[in-house]
């Protein structure tokens, strides 16, 4: 009897053709803007504010061909320009839609005011782009969703719901908590949030569906600090050399290293190192030290890519080492005073809620965003904490719930087990073998170097007869103790599509954050640090003050 | 081959540019940006006296002469000395200024001049983006303007989809049309021809067809890809997709999520509460009694007790074993092209893979065709036929067939503080003839000498005949004593010296108003030209709706921004 009935209901979402019921959904972050129609299971477009491969290997030199303005091929007295002020501004180099400084001048001496106006050009522009462009729909009809991070800047929230109202005439917008709806994608209510995007990393406890947004911690640890990181290891480490003189090295240009240039090494090469070297031994071990420790250990492949060095006129070689690919994202874990790394910022969280939440917190993380992308994060992650845990002094009073650390998505062993055998499984080939020894190799407590390079020998062969049973034992001790453990789907889908995906899930469903509807739109959006939303629009004038203090007060936090 | 050589942080030498700004983009129509609109309020009143008497007065020409004469002394003692001379005339003008701005036009003509006075490109676009609304005789650019759909087309096969189907099949073409995942272009369905002989090994059964991309010989073989027929490819493809686990676990989900909202439909659902109004709840209050609620929880309370605080236990649909392959294919990777780009890898969005050969081919994007309309008043800017073959337009009021056409019609190279003569041709679109003044805005940033040797003259209409001609067309007989550089067809040229006070790119902001003589539309076009407020259309129409019945005469005014290149510093440094 059910079954027909669930059929029933899914044609009633897909015969929906004219329908004007789905509605957009937008996930706005300072890289790249996720657009699609509730109530599919994937974003349908990834717009980036990078350049696109053809721009960045023609500004490197490496297509020999007429230089291309937006579009078409154009000789020299072409009239036609950038048909944007702020690509014109800098032609070759793209720059994050929006910083979180939002409201305070920037580095190339723009106000407040010209910084708002360049965010509302651009993001008009982008917007436009997705309805007419990507989407192919008329704005006026469809409502939208918006996933908000909870500490985004109130002035981004007003450009957007500015620019979708007036510009576009969207209908009605709502924003929604970004990490509340990741974690619906996991089928769950109760889980700690790390969205490690590219202008910073959050972590926000949830339970039982509420946010809990006072424990909210950031870190700039991520997207961006990686680029900074890896631009300077670049500069330091890895030399160019010509294509007809391999022997003559020299420095890498500074013009190369743009953010779309980092970018591409970024997103095409690094990865999350599977082993843990250990920096803490000894608290003067100084950078270079590191470096050299990072290289000894190092199985990975080194990589040419291709550059044009234009003092020279000619096409250089620049090679980057395998530890650098391997370890360039080190800068993540290793946290200082005034930047936590992520496992700090995880276990600061984990602290500060009230005890009860904490093992039911840590049990169900949930790590998102763009830089979780990165290759092995995730179970790096995982080692660090539990690392973290076991021999940071800073963390004693939580170590007894190193047994609990899992994320979300992490199949247990023995669903991998069941899987495994199993024919025809969804996934990787003869995936697990790294992430299981991985995190054996985590339980030792402290790892020494010589540990980590037998470690190391053992790894590159990655035999899958390290230590696994015991990591089995525990979890399925600590699996015990509910009745009813929580069943991963495993990552089924990406990390950095999945507050979108939690966005069209709660679209569908016709539920959603406060909707703000175009009529009654002030220029004020709600936010959780402002007033009730009923106040916002009966009293504008001191909804906005309030505005401003409660945002005020949400730095504080 | 000119930018590719220069070096990438300074990028291409600034090319001559015209462009023209929309006055929804004016920055002085902004509340905020007060630095613009200072200046512009400091205008000479003489300039501004002569400009509104030409308009009125059509007849006295040797009159305006003169003043234009008096006029260019006062351009020639701005360029050399402008601070002093802004701030001389606007002593001298603020109290006579006021009683004479009685008529609406000039004020309206004064306001455009304020609200564009400078010389950031800010807004502006060339001609051929702009429209021209001809019901309130503004320029209209794409941001003044609303769009709509008008069909859906596939780029590649153009063939019209209908909207019925448009988003069913996800907004991508339906039919034979694929995209190569490597590097976008068009893939072409290929057979495998049985008599070639080097693939009859290959069993009848797996399939003859196969997907080829000519540009970088990607074969849809190489991810064992082949098809038994060559059409309906579209729909075998999605088939596949539709079972994919990740569409298979959001339907589980959303059915879960459903159930929740359903059950507890109660105002105190948690899930409701937070998605709907927790941003009502003070925060602190609020985690006290979370805690609280867990705590009894904890204690062995009912767990139901807030109305489902939680979700029912939820079984996966699919269980997707970790993905390792990516960490595999990076450790040993050699080559950059081993690992998608991110561009190939966001087609492909709930895998992302990053090697090449987990990609797969994607359907065609469909395209649409838009119409255009202005905001203001309503009316089709822009309207195309709606065949996705056709390339006509039903509507098409683009600014290039209604707007005098500025053209750099010869520059020299410009030298910091050495005079250069620039020549900018006018080609009048319209078969009316137009009056056409030009002015040059004192706001801009930095402030050239620029000195306009005719900054009123007069354009024939435009003559299809004349397309067919060779070579120019002396000057009509009367309008001789224009002294413009030079009069052809339907085009007029002016010269204009540009002294370059810095270095860098020359910009020039010039106001241009043009007047011309046009047939009123009986009943729509009187209340339409009342009702304009930014436009100089008044004053004529007013004043004469007697003698000209049939035609009435029209003003509009635009600033543009016209680029002459980089000034070079002085010879001497």
């Amino acid at each position: 009897m059910t079954l027909p009935l669930t059929k029933i209901r899914d044609l009633s979402f897909k015969t929906s053709i004219y329908g004007i019921e789905e509605r957009i959904v937008l996930d706005i972050g300072s890289c790249y803007i996720k657009c699609g129609l509730s109530g599919e299971a994937r974003p349908r477009h990834f717009i980036s504010m990078f350049l696109s491969d053809e721009a960045l290997d023609n500004y490197l030199g490496l297509n020999p061909v007429r230089p291309m303005h937006f579009g078409h091929d154009c000789n020299e007295f072409c009239n036609e320009r950038a048909n944007h002020v702020f690509r014109e501004a800098h032609p070759l180099e793209y720059a994050e839609l929006y910083e979180l400084d939002l409201m305070r001048k920037d580095g190339q001496g723009h106000s407040e005011e010209e910084r708002l106006m360049i965010l509302e050009e651009r993001l008009s522009e982008y917007l436009y782009d997705v309805y007419f462009k990507h989407l192919l729909t008329d704005p006026k009809q469809r409502k939208v969703i918006i996933c908000e991070s909870p500490l985004a800047p109130i002035a981004l929230k007003q450009t957007i719901a500015k620019v979708l109202f007036e510009k576009l005439q969207a209908p009605s917008i709502s924003f929604t908590n970004s990490h509340l709806l990741a974690l619906l994608t996991t089928g769950t209510a109760t889980g700690l949030v790390i969205d490690c995007g590219h202008l910073e990393t959050s972590v926000l406890p949830i339970y039982s569906s509420r946010p809990l947004t006072p424990f909210i911690r950031t870190t700039p640890r991520a997207g961006k600090f990686l680029s900074t990181h890896l631009k300077q290891l670049l500069r330091e480490k890895c030399p160019v050399s010509l294509v007809d003189n391999p022997t003559d090295l020299r420095t890498i240009p500074e013009s190369i290293l743009t953010s779309a240039f980092l970018e591409t090494i970024k997103t095409r090469l690094l990865f999350a190192s599977p082993l843990i070297v250990n920096a803490r031994s000894g608290d003067n071990i100084n950078e270079d030290e590191m470096n050299n420790n990072y290289r000894d250990l190092s199985s990975s492949t080194e990589v040419h890519v291709e550059v044009w060095l234009p003092e020279e006129q000619a096409r250089g070689i620049l090679a980057i080492p395998g530890w650098i690919r391997e370890r360039a994202s080190e800068c993540l874990f290793n946290g200082d005073e005034d930047a936590l790394s992520v496992t700090d910022t995880i276990l600061e969280t984990i602290a500060k809620v009230p005890s009860d939440l904490r093992r039911p917190l840590i049990s169900s993380m949930l790590l998102i965003g763009g830089t979780a992308q990165l290759p092995n994060i995730q179970s790096r992650l995982l080692q660090e904490i539990r690392r973290s845990l076991q021999s940071n002094p800073k963390w004693a009073k939580l170590a007894g719930l190193v047994d609990s650390v899992r994320f979300l998505d992490d199949l247990t062993a023995e669903d991998k087990a069941a899987l495994s055998t199993a024919v025809g499984f969804v996934g990787g080939g003869a995936a697990p073998a790294i992430t299981a020894a991985g995190a054996s190799r985590s339980n030792t407590p402290s790892l020494s170097r010589s540990h980590s390079m037998l470690d190391q020998d053992e790894g590159s062969g990655f035999g899958p007869g390290s230590a696994i049973p015991g990591t089995r034992d525990r979890e399925k001790k600590s699996g015990s103790k509910e009745k009813k453990p929580y069943q991963s789907s495993g990552k089924v889908f990406m990390p950095n599509c999945r507050s979108w995906i939690g966005g069209s899930l709660v679209g569908s469903l016709k539920v959603s954050g406060p909707e703000i509807l175009r009529e009654n739109f002030n220029g004020t959006v709600p936010d959780w640090s402002t007033a009730s939303l009923s106040a916002t629009q009966t009293h504008q004038d001191a909804a906005t003050t309030s505005s401003m203090v409660a945002s005020a007060l949400a730095i504080s936090y | 081959m000119l930018a590719l050589n220069a070096p990438p942080g300074q990028g291409p030498a600034q090319q001559p540019f015209v462009h023209y700004r929309c006055l929804c983009c004016s920055p002085g129509t902004k509340p905020k940006s007060s630095t613009s609109s200072e200046p512009a309020e400091t205008t000479p009143h003489e300039t501004t006296k002569d400009k509104d008497q030409q308009q009125r007065e059509e007849g006295r020409e040797e009159e305006e002469e003169e003043e234009e004469g008096k006029k260019e002394k006062d351009v020639q003692q701005d360029s050399s000395t402008a601070l002093i001379s802004i701030t001389k005339t606007s002593e001298a003008s603020h109290p006579t200024d006021e009683p004479t701005t009685g008529g609406l036009p000039r004020k309206v003509m004064e306001e455009i001049f304020a609200s564009g006075n400078t010389s950031d490109l800010h807004g502006s676009q060339p001609l051929s983006r702009l429209y021209f609304c001809d019901s309130c005789d503004e320029i209209r650019c794409s941001k003044c303007s609303q769009d709509e759909i008008v069909c859906y087309f596939c780029p590649n096969c153009l063939f019209d989809v209908p909207t019925a189907s448009v988003k069913l099949e996800k907004h991508k073409c339906s039919r034979n049309c694929f995209e190569c995942p490597i590097c976008q272009n068009t893939l072409s369905v290929v057979s495998e021809d049985p008599d070639a002989g080097q693939f009859a090994a290959v069993p009848p059964a797996y399939g003859q067809f196969y997907l080829l991309c000519h540009i970088c010989h990607w074969n849809s073989q190489s991810i064992n890809m082949t098809f038994e027929k060559p059409t309906g490819l579209a729909a075998q493809l999605q088939k596949a997709d539709e079972t994919s686990p990740d569409i298979m676990e959001f339907g589980r989900l959303k059915d879960h999520l459903e159930k929740h909202f359903r059950n507890s439909a109660k105002p105190s659902s948690s899930l409701h509460s937070s998605l709907l109004s927790s941003i009502q709840t003070g925060s602190l209050r609020y985690v006290s009694s979370t805690a609280s609620s867990t705590s009894s929880n904890i204690g062995g309370l009912s767990h139901r007790r807030g109305g489902g605080d939680d979700f029912a236990h939820y079984t996966p649909a699919v269980q997707v074993m970790d993905d390792t392959e990516n960490l595999d294919t990076l450790m040993s990777v050699i080559n950059l092209n081993q690992i998608t780009t991110m561009k190939q890898r966001l087609r492909e969005l709930h895998k992302q893979p990053y090697s090449p050969e987990r990609l797969q081919p994607k359907r065609i994007h469909l395209r649409i065709k838009k119409s255009r309309r202005c905001r203001t008043c309503g009316h089709i800017l822009v309207n195309p036929e709606q065949k996705a073959q056709s390339i006509r337009f039903k509507i098409k009021l683009i600014a290039l067939n209604q707007i005098p056409n500025i053209t750099i019609a010869n520059v020299q190279p410009m030298i910091v503080q050495t005079l250069s003569r620039v020549i900018l041709r006018f080609t009048n679109p319209r078969h009316e003839e137009v009056q056409v003044s030009v002015r040059y805005g004192d706001g801009a940033q930095p402030h050239h000498g620029v000195h306009i040797h005719s900054p009123t003259f007069s354009i024939l209409p435009y003559n299809e005949v004349w397309e067919y001609e060779v070579g120019t067309i002396a000057a009509a007989p009367g309008s001789v004593q224009e002294n413009v550089y030079e009069k052809t067809a339907n085009s007029t040229s002016i010269v204009l010296d540009i002294t370059p006070v810095a270095a860098g790119e020359v910009k020039i902001p010039l106001f241009v108003s043009f007047t011309f003589k046009t047939k009123v539309r009986s009943e729509t076009g009187s209340p339409s030209l009342t009702s304009t407020q930014l436009v100089v259309s008044g004053a004529s129409a007013k004043d004469i709706p007697a003698s000209d019945a049939d035609f009435v005469e029209k003003t509009v005014a635009f600033w543009t921004i016209i680029g002459f290149g980089d000034a070079l510093p002085t010879l001497a440094t």
